[in-house]
């Protein structure tokens, strides 16, 4: 029969946390892709829709990841700080 | 402008009608007029737990629809003097004017400086209705692995709604248990969860019928919350159960033997 510490506990949790992240909403990613790539477009002129992936870390944190490339900056005059 | 205040969790029977009603007391005891809403549409019980289920004549879909206006349907509790009550007393399938809604809210938060709205458990249109209109959110959760997991998903729903405030309570904590390793602590649950815990409240054996007058001494514990939640300064976690008083003690023996 298992032990039930609290240390499993806190992998349970941690596991059925992760796991109902895991749901992601349908096509959130080709949704980030036209939103990033709207985006970089004001600046830059892109040779294709930036790639965007989305992974979930053990901890339950999500791991965005985004390529693109562009084959020049357009024309901006001074570019203001933020 | 008042402050707006959802109590509300992922999971049903964790405790949000009695700490909004034992909140409410807490606040108004410390001289801020409240009002407690209770947006629990057919299950309605905080009514119930100010001890005022028979003085409803008006409830908030009657101002909601215009037959009578907020002054009317408010109920003054009766040991509190600034706090107030405005029940719901509808069926379930009564689906509330969403903008009558954000009026009535806007007139509670000039009449008053907290409102407080107990809102229906699970994530449905009515729950919906209530957390919307308020600006802070307050997620009531139980130390058990099926509460936090709901509160994780309304918390993920409550994110894009970008409020001004988001905490947990941690409802039925047991301190004796996080020592010995057989229960998940407040920081267990504020790091799993990623939200601030506001407080704990620990299980109060008195409270039979959940009504705030049963709370007595362990008022200790919202009174934490309240002056956390109005000072805005880093909360207080409880770690230890109220000590009895010999009093108090006597009075619990005897009400053992007497049963």
């Amino acid at each position: 029969m298992r032990e039930y510490t609290l240390d499993y506990t806190k992998q349970r949790l941690r596991n059925v946390l992760v796991y109902d992240k895991l749901q992601f909403p349908e096509h959130i990613t080709k949704i980030l892709e036209e939103e990033v790539g709207m985006l970089l477009q004001n600046y830059m002129a892109l040779n294709q829709r930036p790639h965007v992936e989305i992974c979930i870390e053990q901890s339950g944190n999500y791991q965005i990841s985004m390529h693109a490339s562009a084959h020049r900056l357009k024309q901006m005059g001074l570019l203001g700080r933020t | 402008m008042g402050r707006s205040i959802c109590i509300t969790s992922g999971k049903g029977g964790v405790g949000k009608t009695t700490i909004t009603a034992a909140l409410g007391c807490a606040i108004s005891n410390l001289g801020y007029s409240v009002v407690v809403v209770d947006t629990d549409f057919g299950l309605n019980n905080l009514d119930l737990a100010l001890c005022a289920e028979m003085q409803v004549v008006y409830n908030l879909a009657d101002c909601l629809e215009g037959r009578c206006r907020i002054r009317q349907a408010l109920l003054q509790d009766a040991e509190h003097e600034n706090l107030y009550l405005l029940a719901s007393t509808q069926p379930y399938t009564y689906k509330p004017n969403k903008k009558a809604w954000k009026a009535c809210m806007q007139e509670l938060e000039d009449m008053f400086d907290f409102v407080l709205i107990d809102s229906p458990a699970g994530v449905d249109a009515n729950w919906q209705f209530s957390v919307e209109v308020c600006r802070e959110v307050l997620v009531v959760v139980v130390p058990q692995l099926a509460s936090l997991r709901d509160a994780d998903k309304v918390l993920s729903l409550i994110e894009p709604m970008q409020k001004e405030g988001v905490g947990l309570i941690v409802n039925r904590y047991r301190t004796e248990y996080v020592v010995q390793q057989k229960m998940l602590s407040a920081q267990d649950i504020e790091e799993a969860l990623h939200c601030e815990v506001v407080g704990c409240i620990p299980e109060i054996d008195v409270l039979t019928v959940a009504s705030v007058q049963e709370i007595g001494i362990h008022m200790q514990y919202f009174e934490n919350i309240a002056q956390t939640i109005i000072s805005g300064e880093k909360r207080v976690i409880t770690t230890h159960t109220p000590k009895l008083g010999v009093w108090n003690k006597i009075k619990k023996i005897w009400s053992r033997s007497a049963i």
